[in-house]
C-alpha cells in the first residue's frame, strides 16, 4: 500500500514537474513596451530589455562595450566604418541575419525614430557583402560599437504586419500596457533551454510589491526600498539590490549671479554630505563622479564632504555670515532648488539637500517641478535636482557630450568652459576605448574643479524574487532585464 | 391641422442644431485643452527618449507628426479623419488611438459601470432599510459614506490586495482570470459610491414616508416594509436615478487610480501615461470620448427620468 502511494507520488511528481518548467516565469516591472516595432519611441530599448531584441553591440555586466550580433568593426575614416557580423545568426523565424536585411531595417529606423539620429546625425547602412555592412554617418563616428549599442539600432525585420527579432526569446502574444508573452526563440544560441516568460506591467510599484508577496510574480523588478522589510518576511522571496546607471546629481545654474562665481559652485560641492543622502534614501552608494562603479571609467574616491572648507570658500566669495545668513553687500544666498516627482528618490533627497545649505547659512526655498523638461529648458532654477544614465551605450563620451560641453542642448547648467570643450574634443579623435576612458578622467577632474554640476548618488534597485528565479542576478539597471541567464531554479 | 407636425419638425430642427453646436462645442475643447497644457509633445517625449531636444530635432518631431501646420488646419484634418473613422495616432508609440480606445474601454467600463451598478444595488438596498428604521444599514451607510470622503482610494486598493491576495490568498488580483482581475477595482468603486448614494435614497425615502399617501397606506394594513417598497421607495429610486446621472459621468475615464493600481489597462491609466508625455493625440480623443458619454448619459438619464416620474411630463 506504502509502496504503491509512493509509485503514485513519484508519477504525480514526475508528470508535474514538466508542467512546473513549462510555466511561464512571470517578471513583473513597471513598463511595458509600447508597442512592437522597434522604430516607434523607446519601443525598441524596452524590446532589448525584455529579451526579444539585440543589437549590433551591446553593454555588457562589467560595463564594457562588446559585439553581440556583430563580429568586429574596422574603421575607414572619420565617419565611415565596415561592421562584420557574426555568421550564422538567425531571426526568429529562422531567416538568417544578413547585411542586407540590417541595412533595410536600420534606414527605416533612422528614418523613422529621432533617438536613432541623435549622436551621429543620420547614419546610412549599406550592405556590401553577406556580412558586411559599411555605416556613414552625418557627423563623425568616433566609436561605431558606441553608437550602434544605443537602444534606438534594435536589430529586426519586417515581414508584412510581423516584426521578427533576433533575441533569446520570441513574442507570443501582446497586450497593451499589460503583458508580453514570450516564447524561447529556438534559433538563438541560448534559446534552446529557456523558460517561457511572461513581463507583465506594473504601474504603481507598491501594486508591483505585492504581487510578489502574493506570489504573482517569479520577479518582482525595482521595488520600493519600504517594501523591503516585509518582502524580504515573505515566504520563499530573495530581495537582491543593485547599484544602477542612473546617477543622481544636480545641476548648479551658472547664469545666475551667485553661481557664475565657481567658489560658491564648489562650496555647495562641498557641504553635501553623500553619505547622508544615501541613508536617507536607504541604499545606493555617494557618487565619485558622472559614472556608476559598473563602468571601467567611473571614477575610483567618492565626492569630499567638508562643512568648514565649504564655509571658507563662501568667505572668500565675498558671502558673510550675518546672522546666521550669508549676505554679500547687503543681499542674502538664496538658491530655489527645484526637483521632480516622476524620480521621487530627488524629492526625497530634497530636505536632506536644503538643510546641509542652510546650515552653512545659505536661504533655500524648494520646488516640485511637475514639467521637469521645461524647468530645464527655461533656467527657472538655482539647483536642479536630477537623475540620469550617463553611459547608456557604455562609452563616457555621451555623457559630458551632451550635457556639460559648451552650448550642448542639454547642458541644463548653462556652463561654458573652453578648457572642459578642448579636452572633450579628444573624444571625436580617439576610438580606442582605454584613451576614451583617460579622456573621461581628465574632463571629470575639470568638472570637478569647475563645480558645475554635484554629483550626489549612485542609487541602487531592488528585486524581488521568487524561489523558482532565486539565481537571477541583476545588472544593467533596466536595459536588460530579462536575459538568458533567468532560468527556473531546479 | 399641421400645427403638432410643424412643431415636432422644429423641435427637431432645433435638437439637431443644438447637437450640432454642442459637438462642435466638445470637439473645439477636446482639440484645445491638451495643447493648453505647458511643455510640447516634441520636447517631453524626446525628453523620455533621451533625445536631445536640439531645435531641429524638435522641429523634425513637430513636422513628422503634422503639428507644424496652424492649428486650424491641424483641427479641419482631425475632424476630417475622425468623420472617416480615424482617431489619429498616438505620438509615443505609433498606436492607432481608436484601437487603442476599444482595446482598453471593455476593462474600464466593467470597472466603472460594474462598480457603480453594484454600488446602485447596494445603496437601494441599505437606503430602503435606513429608511425604514433598520439601525445596522443606518449604520453601514453612514459608515460607508465616511469611509469614501476619509480614506484614499489608493490606500483602500492596497489595503483591499494585502487581505484579499497576500493574505488570504483568496483572489489573485493581477494574474487571475479577467473576472477574478475586475472583482475587486468593481467593490471598489462599489464601495466609494454606495454610501452617498444609500444616504440619499434613504433621505428621499424618508421624505416621503412623510407624506400624506404613505400615511394614507399604512392606515391601510399595509406593513412598514410594503409601503416603503410601494409607495415611498420610488421616490427614493427616483433620486438615485437623478444622482446616477452625475456619478456616471466619471464612468468612462475616472478609475484612473483603480486602473494603475490594479494594474489594469483601461483607458485612464492611458489617459494618465498620455498626460505625461502631452501625447495630444491620445489625449483629445479620450476627452472627445469623455464628452460623448456625458451627452449620451445625459440623454438617455433625462429620458428614464421622464417616463418614471410623472411630474416631469409636459
Amino acid at each position: 500500500m506504502i509502496r504503491r502511494s509512493l509509485l503514485a507520488a513519484a508519477a504525480a511528481i514526475a508528470l508535474a514537474s514538466p508542467a512546473l518548467a513549462r510555466d511561464p516565469l512571470v517578471v513583473g516591472q513597471t513598463f511595458i513596451a509600447a508597442g512592437l516595432d522597434p522604430a516607434r519611441g523607446s519601443a525598441g530599448w524596452a524590446l532589448v530589455s525584455h529579451g526579444v531584441a539585440e543589437k549590433l553591440f551591446t553593454v555588457n555586466q562589467r560595463g564594457r562595450l562588446e559585439p553581440q550580433l556583430a563580429e568586429a568593426a574596422t574603421r575607414i575614416d572619420e565617419r565611415t566604418w565596415t561592421v562584420t557580423l557574426k555568421a550564422g545568426r538567425k531571426f526568429s523565424d529562422g531567416t538568417p541575419v544578413t547585411a542586407r536585411a540590417i541595412a533595410e531595417t536600420l534606414a527605416r529606423t533612422v528614418t523613422e525614430n529621432a533617438a536613432a539620429r541623435a549622436s551621429a546625425g543620420t547614419v546610412t547602412f549599406e550592405a556590401t557583402g553577406d556580412l558586411a555592412l559599411r555605416v556613414q554617418g552625418e557627423r563623425a563616428i568616433p566609436s561605431v560599437a558606441a553608437l550602434l549599442a544605443e537602444w534606438a539600432f534594435a536589430i529586426y525585420r519586417r515581414d508584412g504586419d510581423r516584426t521578427l527579432y533576433t533575441g533569446p526569446w520570441a513574442v507570443e502574444s501582446y497586450e497593451a500596457d499589460r503583458r508580453l508573452k514570450l516564447v524561447p526563440n529556438a534559433h538563438h544560441p541560448a534559446g534552446g533551454g529557456l523558460p517561457p516568460v511572461e513581463v507583465r506591467r506594473f504601474p504603481d510599484a507598491q501594486a508591483l510589491a505585492l504581487a510578489a508577496q502574493a506570489g504573482e510574480v517569479d520577479l518582482a523588478f525595482n521595488v520600493p526600498a519600504e517594501t523591503l522589510p516585509r518582502l524580504q518576511r515573505g515566504d520563499g522571496i530573495t530581495v537582491k539590490s543593485f547599484p544602477v546607471s542612473y546617477q543622481y546629481m544636480a545641476w548648479l545654474n551658472t547664469t545666475r549671479p551667485a553661481l557664475a562665481d565657481v567658489r560658491v559652485r564648489r562650496a555647495i560641492d562641498l557641504a553635501i554630505d553623500r553619505a547622508e543622502l544615501v541613508k536617507t534614501l536607504g541604499g545606493g552608494m555617494p557618487a565619485t563622479g558622472a559614472y556608476a562603479p559598473e563602468f571601467p571609467f567611473s571614477g575610483k574616491a567618492a565626492r569630499p564632504f567638508d562643512a568648514a572648507r565649504a564655509a571658507a570658500l563662501l568667505d572668500e566669495a565675498g558671502w558673510r555670515l550675518e546672522g546666521g545668513v550669508r549676505r554679500k553687500d547687503g543681499a542674502a544666498l538664496r538658491l530655489e532648488v527645484v526637483a521632480y516627482p516622476q524620480r521621487p528618490d530627488l524629492v526625497t533627497m530634497l530636505p536632506v539637500v536644503r538643510a546641509r545649505l542652510t546650515a552653512l547659512g545659505i536661504e533655500v526655498a524648494t520646488r516640485v517641478s511637475e514639467n521637469v523638461s521645461v524647468t530645464a529648458k527655461e533656467g527657472s532654477f538655482d539647483m536642479l535636482m536630477w537623475a540620469q544614465h550617463t553611459a547608456p551605450a557604455g562609452d563616457p563620451a555621451f555623457f559630458p557630450n551632451l550635457f556639460l560641453r559648451s552650448g550642448a542642448a542639454n547642458n541644463h547648467a548653462r556652463f561654458a568652459d573652453p578648457g572642459l570643450d578642448a579636452l572633450l574634443d579628444g573624444f571625436g579623435r580617439e576610438s580606442d576605448a582605454e584613451r576614451r576612458a583617460e579622456i573621461a578622467a581628465r574632463a571629470e577632474q575639470r568638472v570637478f574643479e569647475m563645480a558645475p554640476v554635484v554629483y550626489l548618488l549612485t542609487p541602487v534597485w531592488h528585486v524581488a524574487v521568487s524561489r523558482r528565479a532565486a539565481a537571477y542576478t541583476p545588472w544593467g539597471s533596466d536595459y536588460h532585464i530579462v536575459r538568458p541567464d533567468l532560468r527556473p531554479a531546479r | 391641422m399641421f400645427g403638432p407636425i410643424c412643431g415636432r419638425r422644429d423641435d427637431l430642427l432645433r435638437h439637431a442644431a443644438l447637437s450640432a453646436v454642442l459637438l462642435t462645442a466638445l470637439a473645439l475643447v477636446s482639440f484645445a485643452l491638451p495643447r493648453a497644457l505647458p511643455g510640447h509633445p516634441a520636447e517631453t517625449i524626446l525628453f523620455r527618449l533621451g533625445v536631445v531636444p536640439t531645435p531641429e530635432a524638435v522641429r523634425a518631431f513637430t513636422e513628422q507628426a503634422g503639428l507644424d501646420r496652424p492649428l486650424i488646419a491641424q483641427f479641419v484634418a482631425w475632424i476630417g479623419r475622425l468623420a472617416a473613422g480615424d482617431w489619429g495616432q498616438s505620438l509615443r508609440g505609433g498606436e492607432q488611438v481608436a484601437a487603442g480606445l476599444l482595446e482598453r474601454l471593455p476593462a474600464s467600463l466593467a470597472i466603472g459601470a460594474g462598480g457603480l451598478a453594484l454600488g446602485a444595488a447596494m445603496a437601494l438596498a441599505l437606503g430602503f432599510a435606513a429608511a425604514a428604521g433598520n439601525r445596522p444599514a443606518e449604520s453601514v451607510s453612514r459608515g460607508l459614506a465616511f469611509f469614501a470622503q476619509a480614506v484614499p482610494a489608493f490606500v483602500a486598493g492596497l489595503a483591499a490586495i494585502h487581505v484579499f491576495g497576500v493574505e488570504l490568498r483568496w483572489i489573485r488580483p493581477f494574474g487571475g482570470g479577467p473576472l477574478e482581475r475586475v472583482l475587486l477595482p468593481t467593490a471598489l468603486v462599489a464601495l466609494y459610491s454606495a454610501g452617498a448614494l444609500a444616504r440619499l435614497v434613504a433621505l428621499e425615502t424618508r421624505r416621503a414616508m412623510a407624506m400624506p399617501f404613505f400615511v394614507a397606506a399604512r392606515a391601510k394594513g399595509l406593513s412598514l416594509g410594503a409601503a416603503v417598497r410601494g409607495h415611498a421607495g420610488p421616490f427614493g429610486a427616483i433620486a438615485l436615478l437623478a444622482a446616477l446621472r452625475v456619478e456616471a459621468a466619471w464612468v468612462v475615464g475616472g478609475t484612473a487610480v483603480v486602473e494603475v493600481l490594479f494594474a489594469t489597462p483601461g483607458i485612464s491609466a492611458w489617459m494618465v501615461d498620455a498626460i505625461g508625455d502631452r501625447d495630444w493625440p491620445v489625449l483629445q480623443a479620450y476627452l472627445l470620448l469623455v464628452g460623448l458619454w456625458l451627452i449620451a448619459v445625459e440623454a438617455l438619464s433625462s429620458m428614464a427620468l421622464t417616463r418614471l416620474d410623472p411630474r416631469r411630463r409636459p
